[in-house]
């Protein structure tokens, strides 16, 4: 069987086909991510402005260089992805595997870190509850957004590295040809996730730095 | 020869139909035919309503008396939320689209399937997993917040399972966001040759405006539940207001989704009633391009107006006069679509059909709760019937009278096409008539007695309005012996009901060129278009 | 190292080069105090990165007319949650 007849599900007639519309999906899909992380910057945004004050105190405390290393790590991962995709596409395999492989590491990096970071933050006794230690209104209520926020990202981050590691180990057993819009749609999401990260950084580490 | 001696042929050579494809249990689970994830679906709705419908029945038997009779204010609170949430996502927001837009839109454009039939089947996996959440949460002894899950009623102070039901309807957002993203995708890529968007019969832009607000607006939805678990499981404040949270806030993210979603309710019931209109009124719909851009204006400003369920909440008042314009604006193109179905009836050649009841009900009902909808996007106005029946009125009759009504049109007209089979129309037409009887005697009432103070979700009520909540119970026993009368016609048409033929309504629409049932593949051959829609003067 | 893989990582290396020159500035201006400076160049530096991002990582620039407007329907939809949500709380 040819590698695109092993590629087409029902009900497309042609590879081209099929890939717009799996490119064209994935985007619908992704427009539904920033509307449900858009909930979550949208709360952000109403108690930034009701507790300026808060917010700033709240974001002083939140570790800089975590924050920035991780920014890092995630653009490096895309730009792996990227050339995952556009190897893909020149029909590379093994230049693809390593990409692929290299992704996959480049996010366990970002949630090893992240669980460094997450550590130290429960150490210092910043998880809003009874004893969060800061006590202008806002300060505690910044910290929630900053873990549910971290925390929806990094559940988002989990699932896209086992996508990736599933089209390695699939793309190892050569049961997903090359040409296959898989590869294509889950670096978008890949990305997108890079792109909710790269708004986050700002919002929850880069305030508060001047004063 | 008829059909019955052909049947009794020893060689009579059955029809290859998706109905008997596969005979297992695993060709129906495992199943990529959008058309046996369609009765999947129907099915699963089918009980929920019925769920549903037990719950409310208790509550308006319960509110026969002032004071109560065999429930506690604990368990009053519980029956009326679950209701609520079984109702709005269990059974309104899939009614339609799952069931008859699976089954139908793909055939309408000519297609073999859906875009992705395993998302398609993956998506009825997601559902009833969100379901069995619920059924947890049911048997657990519910959730007495009401459907609308209130900070910081829900996050801090209720009992009951909050947390279990929440994810029940986040799970069950997920697969309307599957299904919205499949649809979308199937409208734009898999339309047979010649089938142009303007030749798109009303139903398929009903469910393509649907599937547009299903995707924007569910992931709001999901983030305000998990946001009400991260305070109530967690202890992270955002809403509570000794930690500088605005329980506003919750509002305002869950009526973002929540106004929307009573269009995705809404609007396949309006492309049901286009098409049954046509047919029996034999004429092309009026107006076809008012009709689209009205559903397309429905689906987007629709998003503009939810801040109209807060106008008592704490809103400023200038976002109360911005709501309350929006809220004007989106019942115009509403009003078009019942102008414009006035005069698809108007020189037609009518026939009364169950469809055709049900299809005229729906204009009737709607028509009364569109307009006290505008009673309630008037501020002032609203801060008098806020809270009281006179709401729980309206969106009866757009969700009932309106959605309901909708769906059962669509059974009655596609029930010969999905499963070969005519229904007794006789006893269709009764069960049609009795459930436009019961519904105005159930809901009718509920008007007045809201204008004159009779507050909602409240168990124990003064005295001066039990006569209106005695005749609106009794209301509610018509309309559940309206409702039970299809399940007893309808399977009784699975056996002895005559066999239907291709096109017993005569009806354009290419789903009405393939046999009924239909073959696996929908068509037995590449279909070309080449015809506007609604062609019924060449007929 | 083959001329295709050099043409191969050309191309997204220098975006994330841009990246990561972005980064630089968005983090080192957040310790100049410029008042509401700051937030003006942290939007303004993630607006840009994700621009970057969706055209070119994304492929943006090179897509249908159908997906680009798929990429731009969240964000558009987000515009009504916030202004309107604004409508109420700049004027409590």
């Amino acid at each position: 069987m040819s590698e695109t007849a092993r590629v087409i599900n029902e009900p497309w007639p042609s590879l081209p086909r099929q890939r717009e519309a799996v490119t064209f999906a994935v985007w619908l899909f992704l427009a539904t991510e920033v509307l449900f992380f858009g909930g979550l910057f949208l709360g952000y945004t109403v108690y930034r402005w009701l507790y300026p004050e808060g917010f700033l105190i709240g974001a002083q405390e939140t570790d800089i260089v975590y924050g920035v290393s991780n920014t890092a790590i995630i653009m490096t991962s895309s730009l792996t992805m990227a050339v995952a995709v556009r190897a893909a596409e020149q029909d590379m395999r093994r230049m693809v595997f390593r990409c692929l492989i290299a992704t996959a590491l480049f996010g366990l990096a970002f949630l090893v870190v992240k669980g460094f970071e997450y550590y130290d933050d429960i150490i210092r006794g910043f998880v809003p509850g009874p004893h969060f230690p800061l006590h202008q209104t806002g300060a505690e209520l910044f910290w929630t957004f900053y873990w549910v926020m971290t925390a929806v990202h990094a559940i988002h981050l989990t699932i896209g590295i086992g996508m990736v590691a599933t089209l390695t180990v699939l793309l190892h057993r050569r049961k997903l040809p090359l040409v296959s819009p898989a590869y294509e749609g889950v670096a978008l999401y890949w990305h997108l996730v890079d792109i909710i990260w790269v708004v986050l950084l700002p919002l929850l580490y880069l305030i508060g730095r001047a004063s | 020869m008829t059909d019955a001696i052909l049947d009794r042929l020893p060689q009579a050579k059955q029809p290859q139909t998706y109905l008997n494809e596969g005979y297992t249990l695993s060709s129906w689970l495992l199943t990529t035919d959008h058309k046996r994830v369609a009765i999947l679906y129907a099915l699963s709705i089918t009980f929920f309503f019925f769920i549903g419908g037990a719950a409310i029945s208790l509550v308006r038997l319960e509110l026969i008396s002032p004071n109560g009779m065999m429930l506690t204010d604990e368990q009053y609170n519980r029956l009326f939320t679950l209701h609520g949430i079984i109702m709005v996502w269990f059974f309104l927001v899939p009614s339609i689209p799952t069931t008859f837009g699976n089954f139908l839109m793909p055939m309408m454009i000519g297609a073999k399937d859906v875009a992705f039939p395993r998302l398609n089947i993956m998506s009825w996996y997601i559902f009833v997993i969100g379901a069995l959440f619920t059924i947890y949460a049911l048997i657990a002894g519910g959730v007495d917040t009401g459907w609308t899950f209130y900070t910081p009623l829900s996050t801090l102070y209720a009992n009951g399972s909050v947390i279990a039901a929440a994810a029940g309807v986040f799970v069950a957002g997920f697969s309307s966001i599957a299904t919205g993203i499949n649809f979308i995708a199937t409208v734009h890529l898999q339309r047979a040759p010649g089938m142009h968007w303007k030749r798109l019969p009303l139903f398929v832009w009903s469910i393509y405006a649907t599937s547009i607000v299903m995707i924007l607006a569910t992931p709001v939805l999901a983030m305000s539940l998990l946001m009400i678990v991260a305070e109530r499981w967690l202890g992270m404040p955002i809403f509570n207001p000794a930690n500088g949270g605005d329980p506003l806030l919750f509002q305002h993210l869950f009526w973002f989704y929540s106004h929307p979603a009573v269009y995705i309710m809404v609007l396949p019931a309006m492309g049901v009633v286009s098409e049954v209109l046509a047919c029996f009124a034999r004429k092309a719909v009026f107006g076809y391009t008012a009709m689209v851009i009205s559903l397309m204006s429905i689906a987007v400003v629709g998003f503009l107006v939810w801040g109209h369920h807060m106008f008592v909440s704490g809103q400023s008042q200038f976002a109360n006069l911005v709501f309350s314009f929006l809220s004007f604006i989106v019942a115009v193109p509403s009003a078009i679509k019942v102008f414009n179905w006035t005069a698809t009836l108007y020189g037609g050649r009518i026939t009364l059909k169950a469809p055709m009841l049900y299809a005229m009900s729906f204009i009737g009902l709607f028509t009364i709760g569109g307009l006290t909808g505008l009673f309630l996007a008037s501020v002032p106005i609203d801060i008098h019937v806020t809270d009281t029946y006179f709401v729980v009125a309206h969106f009866h009759f757009i969700m009932v009278g309106g959605a309901v009504s909708g769906f059962f049109a669509a059974l009655h007209f596609w029930w010969p096409k999905i499963t070969g089979r005519m229904y007794p129309d006789n006893w269709a037409r009764i069960g049609a008539m009795t459930t436009f009887l019961g519904f105005i005697v159930t809901f009718m009432p509920q008007f007045f007695m809201g204008y004159a103070g009779m507050p909602r979700r409240y168990h124990v009520y003064p005295e001066q309005f039990q006569a209106y909540n005695v005749v609106s119970s009794v209301g509610a026993v018509i309309l559940a012996v309206a409702y039970l009368l299809p399940l007893f016609y309808l399977t009784w048409s699975l056996r002895y009901g005559k066999p239907a033929g291709r096109n017993p309504w005569d009806a354009t629409g290419l789903e009405w060129q393939t046999t009924s049932p239909p073959p696996k593949e929908n068509f037995d051959r590449q279909l070309v278009v080449s015809a506007a829609p609604y062609d019924y003067e060449n007929t | 190292m083959s001329r295709q893989t050099i043409e191969l990582w050309k191309g997204p290396l220098l975006i994330w080069a841009a990246l990561c020159v972005l980064l630089a500035i968005t983090t080192g201006s957040a310790y100049i105090p410029l008042g509401p400076g700051n937030g003006l160049i942290n939007m303004t530096v993630s607006a840009l990165k994700g621009a970057l991002i969706m055209l070119l990582f994304m492929n943006i620039r090179t897509s249908s007319v159908l997906v680009r407007i798929a990429s731009a329907a969240g964000l558009f939809w987000l515009t009504f949650m916030f202004a309107l949500t604004a409508s109420d709380y700049l004027t409590r």
